[in-house]
């Protein structure tokens, strides 16, 4: 599992307090991405009005989301992902409490075998327990690697 | 076999995803499936060519027709669920 190293390694982490409307998390959450240049404005609005389209069907697990919108779509220009924390959760919908999230995997893909590995490996990780809780109290990129080191051994 | 479609608004995230549990699920209660994903789009007209469709709750009405035309479909609300899926194999009658 090499997907919080990665992160890491190629600075796409970003620690926040809040926010008080999601639209600002997930631009928050896939900046990131777009100061490297690997999505562009185009693709986080996709992101975003697919949700308000939609409902938030990205958010995955309690306290979760994965923003993302279609492969190889508009203004994506590699294969990765980044992640962000919250310390205040984010509300998607105020009558909904499990749709609220802290943790935001942004997914950016053009390589499709790439994108699956990378899909692969986010699932096995947040399905190991206590993986989730360990994000959640991290509170930097030291932190992140501490986290990768325990679950690489499992 | 049973053949199983899973569908979300892209078609490469969330859906991504639950095929990724499906899979799992499946090989964990020795059912032999043919799992494919696809955005919602797509999934909507070749959805009756499948045994069970599974998407999240706020897609589930787009599959009234598949429904009506026999297909077995049911909402997921966490794509990383096992036992959701396992669930509606369940239901579908596909596990005892």
């Amino acid at each position: 599992m090499t997907i919080l190293k990665d992160i890491v390694v190629s600075n796409h982490y970003i620690f926040c307090e809040g926010f008080a409307d999601w639209t600002d998390a997930i631009q928050a959450a896939a900046e990131p991405l777009r100061a490297d240049g690997i999505i562009e404005d185009s693709y986080i609005r996709s992101i975003i009005e697919n949700v308000k389209e939609y409902g938030p069907y990205i958010i995955i697990a309690p306290e979760v989301a994965m923003p993302h919108s279609t492969l190889g779509g508009e203004g994506v220009h590699d294969t990765c992902l980044s992640f962000m924390k919250t310390e205040k959760p984010v509300v998607f919908d105020p009558e909904d409490p499990s749709k609220n999230a802290r943790l935001f995997f942004t997914l950016a893909a053009t390589d499709n075998e790439k994108h699956l590995s990378n899909m692969v490996a986010l699932a096995e990780f947040l399905l190991k327990d206590g993986a989730i809780e360990d994000l959640l109290k991290a509170q930097n990129a030291d932190d992140l690697m501490k986290v990768h080191w325990k679950y690489s051994e499992q | 076999m049973i053949k199983i479609l899973i569908c979300c608004a892209s078609g490469s995230g969330t859906s991504q995803l639950m095929a990724i549990t499906a899979q799992k699920a499946c090989k964990s209660v020795g059912v032999e499936a043919n799992v494919k994903h696809c955005p919602i789009a797509e999934g909507k007209s070749s959805a009756r060519n499948y045994d069970l469709v599974l998407t999240s709750p706020a897609f589930i009405k787009m599959f009234d027709s598949a429904k009506a035309a026999g297909v077995n479909v049911y909402p997921l609300k966490n794509p990383l669920s096992q036992d959701e899926i396992i669930a509606a194999l369940k239901a579908a009658g596909y596990v005892s």
